[in-house]
C-alpha cells in the first residue's frame, strides 16, 4: 500500500476522530497530536497551517469567554436564575416553560455550558421544594439550550465556524435561524407539556406555599459585586448591539467580541490573570488542531473528491440541503459537532465553487443539523453532558436509552420543522420529489 | 459521563454550587413545613403582635392563621346578673367592637407578612373554647398573658398554663 498524502491525511483524520470519540485522551490533545502528525509528514507547510487555522472562530470564542467569565464574577446569571424562579410563582408548568425560555435566550448569546451550569442549581432547588422529579425541567433545559444556541451566530460553536467561513453576519443568523429556533422551542414545549404535564400538577395550596418560599430568596444577595454587575450588563448589551450592527460598521464578529472583552477588562479592573486563566484554552487548542486536520483533507484534494461525488449524485440544492441537514443532525448526535462542522465547511465551499448548488441555503442546512442534532443523544452536545453530569452528582439519573428515545423524538421534530421552514424561506430549493 | 463532565466543566460546578449556597435554601429549609393551620386566640390582654413572633411565624410560610378573639361569657353573665341585660348587651357590643379592631390590625399585619388569615369572634370560655377550637389545628400561638388580668407578668398565666397542660398539640408562646 502506498501512503500518498491523501491516504495519510485521511488516516490521520479518521484515527484522530476515533480518539476524540473514544474520549480516553482529551479531545484537545487528540486534535493537536493529529495536527502535529500532518505537519511532521509534510502534508501541510507552515504557511498552509496558518492559512487553515480560522482565527475568526478562535478569537470570537476567546472574546466571549472573557466577557462571560468577567460577568460571572458579578453574580449576574444567578440573579437572572432567581428572578426566573420567582416569576414562575410556584407553578411547575411555569417553571418548566420559563426556565426553558430563559435558557434558550441565554444560550443564544452566551455559551451553552455556562448557561446550563448556572441555571441547573436553581432548577434543582425549585424542583426539590416542589417535591417534583427534576427530570422534566432539566431535560427541557438541555433541549432549550441546544435550540437557543442555534438561533444566533454566537450561540453555538458550529454557527461561529460557519459564520467565519462563509462571511454570514449576525443578522443573517438571526433572520434565518432565529425564527426556526422560536418555532422549534414552541414545538418542544408543547411536546414536553404533553409528556410531563400530568406529573407537573400540584395543589393550589402547595403552589402558594412554594411561591412564598421562593419569594423568600433575595435576588439582590446574588449580586456579589454591584459595580461589576452594572458594568457587565452594560458591556453585554453593548456587545449584543455591536453584533447587530457589525456588518454595517465593517467589524468582524471576532473583533466585536474582543472589543467587548477589552472594554470590560479595562472598566471592571478585574485581575486579567484570573480572568484569562478561566479561558477554556483546551477548547481553543482543540479548534486549532481541528482546523489543521481539516486543512490536510482540503490541501490533499480529498474534500474536493467528496464534493465531486456529491455533485454527480445529488440533484439540486434542495436535495443537498436535505442530505446535509440529516447527515449533520445524526452525526452530531453521535460524535462531536465541532469536528463535523469543521469537515463539512470546506465540502460546502467546494460545492459552491462547482456552481451546481446555491451555497447560501446549504450553510443554514449545516447549522440546523449540527446544532439541533446535539439533542439526539446524551452525549450529543456539551450542555447534555453537563446537565446529566450534574444530575448524576445530585442523585438523579436518566439512562442513555431513555434519553435517546426522548432525544430522537425532539431531534426528528425540530429538525423536520426547521427543514420545512428553510424550504419555505428558500422555495426555489424545494426538490421536485416534494 | 462523569469523565466527559469533568473534562468539560472541571471544578466550575463546585464553585457555582458554593456561590449559590450563600443565598439558596438549605436542605432543612427546602422541606416544607407540615404546619398548615395555626390557631391564635386573642383576648383583652392582647397588645399587638411582636416583631419576633412574626419572624418566627415565617418558619410556617403558607400556613393559614385562624385569629380568634374570645370574649368571656362568665363576665357577661355576671354583668347581666348584677346590672341587668341591657348593660350586658352594651358590654358585649363594646367588647365585640374592640375585638373587631384587634382582629383587623392583626389580620392586616399577618396578611402583609404573607399569610392567609381567617378571623372570628367567639363568646364562650377562654379555656374550654380555646382547647375545642384548637383541636383540628396544627399549632397554637398563644400570648403568655392570655386570660390573666392586665397586671404585667412574664410567666405564663394560669389559663395559658392549663391550656398548655391539656391541649394535645404544640404551643408557641409569645
Amino acid at each position: 500500500m502506498v501512503f500518498t498524502p491523501e491516504i495519510i491525511a485521511l488516516l490521520v483524520f479518521i484515527v484522530t476522530y476515533a480518539l476524540i470519540v473514544d474520549e480516553r485522551i482529551h479531545r484537545a490533545v487528540c486534535a493537536m497530536a493529529g495536527a502535529s502528525v500532518l505537519i511532521l509528514f509534510g502534508i501541510l507547510s507552515w504557511d498552509q497551517v496558518l492559512h487553515h487555522i480560522d482565527f475568526g472562530t478562535i478569537f470570537l470564542l476567546m472574546g466571549m469567554m472573557i466577557i462571560v467569565n468577567t460577568s460571572r464574577n458579578s453574580g449576574l446569571f444567578e440573579y437572572i436564575a432567581i428572578i426566573t424562579g420567582k416569576a414562575a410563582k410556584g407553578n411547575p408548568i411555569y417553571v418548566l416553560f420559563l426556565f426553558a425560555i430563559v435558557t434558550a435566550v441565554s444560550s443564544a448569546f452566551l455559551d451553552n455550558v455556562t448557561t446550563v451550569l448556572l441555571m441547573t442549581p436553581m432548577i434543582l432547588t425549585i424542583s426539590r421544594l416542589m417535591n417534583i422529579n427534576p427530570l422534566p425541567f432539566l431535560i427541557s433545559e438541555i433541549f432549550a439550550s441546544n435550540i437557543g444556541g442555534a438561533a444566533t451566530l454566537i450561540g453555538d460553536p458550529p454557527n461561529i465556524m460557519i459564520a467565519s467561513a462563509s462571511g454570514l453576519g449576525f443578522n443573517d443568523f438571526l433572520t434565518v435561524m432565529g425564527p426556526i429556533a422560536i418555532v422549534d422551542m414552541v414545538v418542544v414545549l408543547i411536546i414536553l407539556y404533553a409528556l410531563y404535564g400530568k406529573e407537573l400538577k400540584i395543589s393550589a395550596d402547595d403552589q402558594k406555599t412554594i411561591a412564598h418560599a421562593i419569594n423568600g430568596l433575595d435576588e439582590k444577595s446574588a449580586i456579589l459585586d454591584k459595580p461589576l454587575f452594572t458594568k457587565s450588563v452594560i458591556v453585554l448589551l453593548l456587545v449584543i448591539a455591536l453584533f447587530f450592527l457589525h456588518s454595517s460598521l465593517g467589524l468582524e464578529p471576532a473583533e466585536v467580541a474582543l472589543i467587548g472583552a477589552s472594554i470590560l477588562l479595562i472598566w471592571s479592573r478585574e485581575s486579567p490573570e484570573l480572568i484569562l486563566e478561566k479561558i477554556e484554552w483546551p477548547a481553543l487548542f482543540f479548534f486549532g488542531g481541528l482546523f489543521i486536520l481539516v486543512g490536510g483533507l482540503v490541501e490533499t484534494g480529498l474534500i474536493t473528491s467528496i464534493a465531486d461525488v456529491m455533485i454527480h449524485s445529488v440533484n439540486g440544492t434542495g436535495e443537498a440541503m436535505f442530505i446535509i441537514t440529516w447527515f449533520s443532525a445524526i452525526a452530531s448526535g453521535l460524535v462531536d459537532n465541532i469536528p463535523l462542522t469543521a469537515a463539512m465547511i470546506p465540502l460546502i465551499q467546494d460545492l459552491g465553487v462547482s456552481g451546481a448548488f446555491d451555497i447560501y441555503p446549504l450553510w443554514w442546512a449545516l447549522s440546523l443539523g449540527a446544532c439541533l442534532g446535539g439533542n439526539l443523544t446524551a452525549i450529543g452536545a456539551s450542555a447534555n453532558v453537563v446537565v446529566l453530569g450534574i444530575m448524576e452528582r445530585e442523585g438523579e439519573s436518566i439512562t442513555f436509552i431513555q434519553f435517546l428515545k426522548l432525544g430522537a423524538l425532539i431531534t426528528f421534530t425540530t429538525v423536520t420543522t426547521g427543514l420545512i421552514l428553510l424550504y419555505i424561506m428558500f422555495p426555489e430549493t424545494i426538490p421536485i420529489v416534494f | 459521563m462523569s469523565r466527559k463532565f469533568s473534562d468539560l466543566v472541571g471544578s466550575q460546578y463546585e464553585q457555582i454550587r458554593s456561590d449559590y449556597c450563600d443565598f439558596l435554601l438549605t436542605e432543612e429549609e427546602l422541606a416544607l413545613s407540615p404546619i398548615k393551620n395555626i390557631f391564635m386566640p386573642l383576648d383583652y390582654t392582647h397588645e399587638g403582635l411582636p416583631q419576633h413572633l412574626l419572624t418566627t411565624l415565617h418558619l410556617f410560610t403558607g400556613a393559614t392563621i385562624h385569629l380568634t378573639y374570645i370574649i368571656d361569657t362568665q363576665i357577661i353573665t355576671r354583668i347581666e346578673r348584677i346590672l341587668g341585660s341591657e348593660s350586658a348587651d352594651e358590654y358585649t357590643r363594646l367588647k365585640k367592637e374592640k375585638a373587631g379592631e384587634f382582629l383587623k390590625i392583626g389580620t392586616e399585619l399577618l396578611y402583609d407578612a404573607g399569610f392567609s388569615v381567617q378571623s372570628s369572634i367567639v363568646t364562650g370560655s377562654k379555656l374550654d373554647d380555646c382547647i375545642r377550637l384548637a383541636s383540628d389545628q396544627d399549632l397554637v400561638v398563644l400570648s403568655k398573658r392570655y386570660g390573666t388580668d392586665t397586671s404585667v407578668s412574664k410567666t405564663l398565666s394560669p389559663i395559658a398554663l392549663r391550656i398548655n397542660r391539656e391541649i394535645g398539640i404544640s404551643i408557641l408562646f409569645y
